[in-house]
């Protein structure tokens, strides 16, 4: 006898997943209120997308997610010109430091967004702590191809990097 | 080669390790949901809009279709006046002075960010004083929240929120004015509720957890400062003839008067 699918729960799935999500699409913005705005816009497109709400729902969020914060990214570029140049504020305790650490995470942000899509999604899900199986489930791949994959997409961020920065 | 392999992913790891959020933060998904809800709330009221506008356009072309004839409208008292567009009462909190003036001066700002808080007290005055009370420009305060700052969007949201109670400008002056006091130790409210009466610091506490109105004023904002190159704060740009020019930079007052002069005599 054919079993019933469980119905979608989307407020517990919208519960268990919110916070991954959004620190997912933080690492990306680095804005945490922008990151929370956009983690609403993933689930937002979940909602409205009832295909999508089934057994490979995180997934397909996961995928969403990433390359909505990839193109806000990307649309963003501009913004960096001023971030660059304001100092961190008076209450940081050594602004130096904190300067340098925000500068590296701009420079990082920028290699992510000149690489293909499928190498910085493949890293992002890879840093938020997916599984080779979940990455595999959210970007549509073969499991068994997965490792190869980001192997190739971590040299390409490499040489990337490298290319606009030089060695450190 | 499998050594290099190793080294290149530990070293793209190191680098990528730099972009975690930090665990002091938890994104709260009770908010995230309320936010959500209000979404959904929106999209439905939006789809129940277009379906009654559809209904009611196809009545009135049934209408036309049926009465249009010779003398359908030949009653003793006349055709029904057309009462022609409704008036739009909508008056936006961020805007200031005569819709019909000539310019208009957009200004975006970060409520953290410290030439924005100079030039809101020394050359917003001066402008809306000149300018603004005599017809001759319409001011619109757009928001422009940059990453870097922790807490300007939430500024911005209350100062929204304020908006909607019609305290606006009550809140932007005192966010501007406090903004070395909030900006340290992030707590904006406190700083907000100094020119609110406990009622209107309600609801907007409300408004601000619920988030969905001040966001998506916000939301429009950077919308169009994608589109006007806006990569820094505070920006002028000023619409005149359809035609919207960024200013280069934080114009002083006497460099602004000389540009609003030259345009107003054209």
């Amino acid at each position: 006898m054919p079993t019933q699918p469980e119905p979608f729960d989307f407020d517990e799935f919208f519960r268990a997943h919110y916070a991954r999500i959004a620190r997912t699409i933080a690492r990306v913005v680095g804005d945490h209120s922008h990151a929370e705005d956009l983690a609403v816009e993933a689930f937002w497109k979940l909602w409205r997308t009832r295909d999508a709400q089934g057994e490979n729902a995180g997934g397909w969020l996961y995928r969403t997610a990433v390359r909505l914060a990839l193109n806000d990214l990307r649309g963003s570029r501009r913004r960096t010109k001023y971030e660059q140049l304001v100092p961190s504020g008076p209450k940081l305790p050594n602004p130096e430091e904190v300067r340098a650490a925000a500068e590296e995470r701009e420079q990082v942000r920028r290699v992510l967004a000149a690489l293909s899509d499928r190498d910085s999604e493949l890293l992002l899900l890879r840093a938020s702590g997916l599984q080779y199986t979940e990455v595999a489930a959210a970007l549509d791949l073969n499991p068994s191809s997965v490792g190869t994959m980001v192997s190739r997409a971590q040299q390409s961020f490499r040489k990337e990097y490298l290319k606009q920065y030089g060695e450190r | 080669m499998a050594n290099d392999d190793r080294n290149t992913a530990r070293w793209v790891d190191d680098h990528l390790a730099g972009l975690d959020p930090g665990a002091d933060w938890n994104p709260d998904p009770a908010r995230g949901l309320a936010r959500l809800r209000d979404k959904q709330r929106a999209s439905r009221r939006h789809r129940m809009e277009w379906i009654a506008a559809s209904l009611a356009g196809a009545a009135a072309c049934v209408a036309l279709v049926l009465f249009q004839s010779p003398g359908a409208c030949a009653h003793p008292r006349g055709c029904p006046a057309d009462p022609g567009p409704a008036p739009a009462p909508v008056v936006n909190f961020k805007e200031a002075g005569s819709a019909a003036a000539p310019v208009v001066v957009e200004i975006y700002t970060d409520f953290e960010c410290p030439p924005c808080a100079t030039f809101y007290k020394d050359t917003v005055p001066q402008l809306t004083d000149q300018y603004v009370r005599t017809g001759k420009v319409r001011l619109v305060h757009r928001d422009f929240p940059l990453p870097i700052h922790a807490h300007a969007r939430e500024a911005a949201r209350y100062a929204n929120a304020a908006g909607s109670l019609g305290r606006y400008d009550a809140v932007a002056a005192e966010l501007f004015r406090t903004q070395p006091v909030w900006s340290r130790d992030g707590n904006v409210d406190t700083q907000v509720a100094q020119v609110l009466t406990p009622e209107q610091m309600q609801t907007v506490r409300s408004l601000v957890r619920a988030g969905a109105a001040a966001d998506d004023q916000i939301a429009g904002d950077r919308k169009l400062a994608a589109r006007d190159r806006i990569d820094q704060t505070p920006t002028v740009v000023i619409v005149t003839r359809g035609e919207r020019h960024a200013l280069n930079g934080t114009p002083r007052f006497s460099d602004l008067r000389a540009y609003l002069d030259q345009l107003l005599v054209r």
